[in-house]
């Protein structure tokens, strides 16, 4: 559970970027929007799929760029 | 008949000097309490409460203008120094937290998220269909 005490003589600011950095790093926001809805297993497997799709099209962009400067 | 003698008495807020801010943001609504520091509830706001309705009430403009409102009332308690707690993953959730933080009197002394994650706790509802 990320939190932070705000020491004498540190101002708002500062503790407030520290406590986002912290929220931020820690998913949480992402996590609740994640379990908003229930996500069948069909559209679990659709994501999947696209999600490797795009994998293999970024390492054959990759690899092409690579060619191109031999 | 005997009349009853009505006589108003004059509420007198007990005085606390540090408490805590309960911040819920929802997707829908951002709702602040402020309490002592046992827990107990001293008052509270709501974006609906101000009059905001429908999607307007998940903004962070009407956050802030609920934090401004429920800390005008805590001030009546003498509150000085406060904790924050915030849950949810809502759109007036940052502004709530700022706005807390830039009210004049009020000092900040600790921060804390508390967002209820489950640990794959009861399926969600499904996905709407809009």
């Amino acid at each position: 559970m990320p939190g932070i005490v705000v020491h004498p003589g540190e101002d708002f600011e500062s503790a407030y970027r520290k406590f986002k950095r912290q929220v931020d790093r820690n998913l949480i926001v992402v996590e609740v929007r994640k379990r908003r809805f229930y996500e069948p297993p069909s559209e679990r497997r659709k994501k999947e799929k696209i999600a490797t799709r795009k994998k293999i099209l970024r390492k054959l962009w990759m690899l092409r760029r690579y060619e191109s400067r031999l | 008949m005997a009349k009853r003698k009505l006589t108003k008495k004059k509420k007198i807020k007990k005085q606390v000097g540090r408490g805590v801010v309960y911040i819920s943001a929802t997707f829908n609504n951002t709702m602040i309490t402020v309490t002592d520091e046992m827990g107990n509830a001293l008052c509270w706001s709501s974006a609906g409460a101000l009059g905001f309705k429908g999607s307007k009430k998940s903004t962070p403009f009407a956050a802030q203008q609920a934090v401004e409102d429920v800390m005008a009332k805590a001030k009546e308690y003498g509150i000085k120094e406060v904790g924050i707690k915030v849950q949810g993953p809502g759109g007036g959730r940052e502004t709530a937290v700022k706005t807390v933080g830039a009210i004049d009197g009020i000092k900040v002394l600790w921060m804390k998220d508390v967002t209820p994650l489950p640990h794959n706790g009861c399926r969600p509802r499904k996905r709407r269909r809009v």
